[in-house]
């Protein structure tokens, strides 16, 4: 079989999401995914994908959304910094570039905190000022790690933080699957090989390679043409890990949204955990509204592996 | 410049002078990696781990801790820090990152422990701080305002070109990703867009200590193996004085750290495949504060030797 073309193969992840997805879609409301309520729709992202790699059973429990923190209010922060840094409008410093953004989203803030610019405002000078460290430590990582892995940093475009959001709708169905990217690199082409490279920071280098596969597929689906490649930024070990994007990785990719949407709807349709692999881990049983009647995470306190396979000498 | 004036904004002025200037090249840094990699590959080779505790994981405060005692080191695993140091030492972390944002007045001392409860809600301190009693409060307060205003005032000046990156972790894999050495440095300063700008910055919220040196050799290597080239300095700051302690990035620092580095992960390496056998003991004046002393041979060697 040839090779498709960046459109060919985006025609294909459709046609083959439409099919695949098609049980999990049918279990969600018959309306557009705005319109249905929490109860009634599913949303596949960077976060449910990450938690299932983690703990598949954990993502039957998951509450949604419960509001903004220092973790989630640092990338929203520093996408738009990096913008602001990559644009023409004359600032040339990263940490000026956050500082900006920050002043300008308080001063049009709404007065609700379920938002991101009065969650911002609300918060103290301490709050705000590790804020600002944490996302303009962000940028420099992204810009450092592109610049030092060869890329031609000077050829780096922001996200479409303010475009049309990367997307894919089920049609009819209230079920929507989501890109994260965080930086654009290199020349998109429809009809030949595309140079065009998805690039997202990962703090999680274990999940890399499904990660990858992930977001490729969703941003094929979203914008109906395939990148050329997407590529993985990680600023602890300082590489960037870059992959084409291919028929087998939106295969991949498909196969990972499936099940990603089975384990969504458990939590919606009643079905809970019951059956799911179960993985303990030190950070993610913490967190978990499973753990009080998780046997995996009693056993794994047991197990030594928390100090790394050592076990406390008495 | 005196030494009362020495600040950590003008240790990075004079910094500044350097980037670009290390002798230590790519060459050696790949040298480098590939002797510590060979060393660590031949090691986890030999022990025949059980693959479900891969990778062995060697931190950098196991680095320090297995060199001066295996045995008290595998003691304090199931420690726990005491609450009013976990929170001088967060108290002191989130002090110098604001102060270096160059704000435009010292932050109050509850301004710096909304920031600590805001980046980690779970510290054992801000959770004694939150259940202790107004007269326990002002106790605390009198304790970590000198504490805050002091960090501050050292960590004050950083211009606007040098990006704060507070807490970063940085990692080196070895022995094809059997073995992760970490490390978390308080901060990492960098000016985007210049290369070899690196700066690790490592806040104490006591006096220095002989530790802090082998410590800061390490956090050199591991930012020298994550970006290819070695950073400017490791600089400590603390209470005492001085103030700033700057240790420029040498071939001979970053030999020494990687000699300890092969030399801690052999003795972690042992103790992951052989987690029966009995740790050695290593006495030293680190006896008098490990939770086997009542019952360690080597106690007694410790306090004959001092």
């Amino acid at each position: 079989m040839s090779q498709r073309t960046p459109r060919e193969l985006g025609q294909y992840a459709q046609e083959w999401a439409r099919e695949r997805l098609q049980p999990a879609a049918l279990q969600t409301a018959e309306s557009r995914y705005g319109d249905a309520s929490d109860h009634e729709r599913i949303r596949l992202a960077n976060f449910g994908l990450t938690t299932m790699l983690d703990c598949e059973a954990r993502v039957t429990a998951s509450t949604g959304f419960d509001g903004w923190d220092v973790l989630k209010a640092t990338r929203w922060l520093a996408v738009r910094s990096l913008h602001r840094y990559l644009s023409d409008d004359g600032v040339t410093n990263v940490q000026r570039a956050v500082r900006s953004t920050m002043a300008n989203t308080i001063d049009d803030a709404a007065p609700d905190s379920e938002f991101i610019d009065g969650w911002l405002k609300q918060q103290p000078p301490g709050v705000r000022a590790l804020l600002a460290a944490r996302s303009s430590g962000w940028v420099a990582s992204l810009l450092e790690t592109v610049r030092d892995a060869d890329l031609e940093a000077e050829a780096l475009k922001p996200p479409p933080v303010d475009g049309p959001p990367m997307r894919f709708y089920y049609p009819g169905r209230a079920l929507m699957i989501e890109a994260r990217v965080d930086g654009l690199y290199g020349r998109k082409n429809i009809k030949g090989p595309s140079a065009e490279t998805l690039l997202l920071t990962v703090t999680a280098p274990a999940f890399v390679d499904a990660i990858l596969d992930f977001e490729g597929t969703a941003a094929t689906l979203a914008s109906g043409v395939a990148p050329g490649f997407v590529a993985a930024v990680m600023p602890k070990l300082g590489q960037v890990h870059k992959v084409a994007v291919d028929t087998a990785m939106i295969e991949r990719g498909l196969a990972l949204c499936e099940r990603l949407a089975d384990l969504e709807l458990r939590s919606i349709d009643g079905r809970g955990a019951t059956g799911v692999a179960r993985s303990a881990s030190f950070f993610g049983c913490r967190s978990c509204p499973l753990s009080e009647t998780c046997s995996t995470r009693e056993e794994a306190e047991a197990k030594s592996t928390v100090f790394g396979g050592l076990q406390p000498n008495p | 410049m005196s030494t009362a004036e020495v600040t950590l904004g003008s240790v990075l002025v004079e910094l500044d002078e350097a980037i670009g200037t290390s002798a230590y090249t790519a060459a050696d840094v790949e040298d480098l990696r590939s002797s510590i990699d060979q060393q660590l590959t031949e090691a986890v080779d030999v022990a025949a781990i059980d693959p479900s505790l891969l990778p062995v994981r060697v931190p950098k405060g196991r680095v320090t801790s297995v060199l001066a005692c295996p045995a008290k080191a595998l003691a304090d695993l199931g420690g726990q820090i005491e609450p009013i140091h976990s929170l001088r030492g967060a108290v002191a972390d989130v002090a110098a990152v604001v102060a270096s944002m160059s704000p435009r007045k010292p932050l109050e001392l509850i301004d710096v422990l909304e920031g600590v409860a805001a980046i980690d809600p779970e510290n054992i301190g801000i959770e004694m701080w939150r259940a202790s009693s107004r007269e326990e409060k002002a106790e605390f307060t009198e304790q970590l305002t000198p504490l805050s205003a002091a960090i501050q005032r050292t960590c004050s000046g950083v211009s606007l070109d040098w990006v704060v990156r507070p807490q970063f972790t940085s990692q080196a894999a070895f022995a094809g990703g059997r073995l992760l050495a970490t490390a978390r440095y308080d901060m990492l300063l960098t000016q985007p867009g210049r290369p070899r700008s690196g700066v690790v910055v490592e806040v104490k919220a006591g006096d220095a200590h002989s530790d802090h040196r082998a410590d800061a050799f390490l956090y050199a290597l591991l930012e020298t193996l994550r970006t290819g080239y070695s950073p400017l300095a490791i600089v400590t700051v603390c209470t005492g004085d001085p103030a700033i302690l700057v240790e420029k990035v040498t071939g001979g620092v970053l030999e020494s750290a990687a000699r300890r580095l092969v030399a801690a992960s052999r003795i972690l390496i042992d103790m992951v495949a052989n987690p029966r056998a009995e740790a050695p003991e290593q006495p030293g004046p680190h006896c008098t504060v490990c939770p086997r002393r009542t019952h360690c041979s080597s106690v007694s060697l410790a306090v004959d030797a001092s």
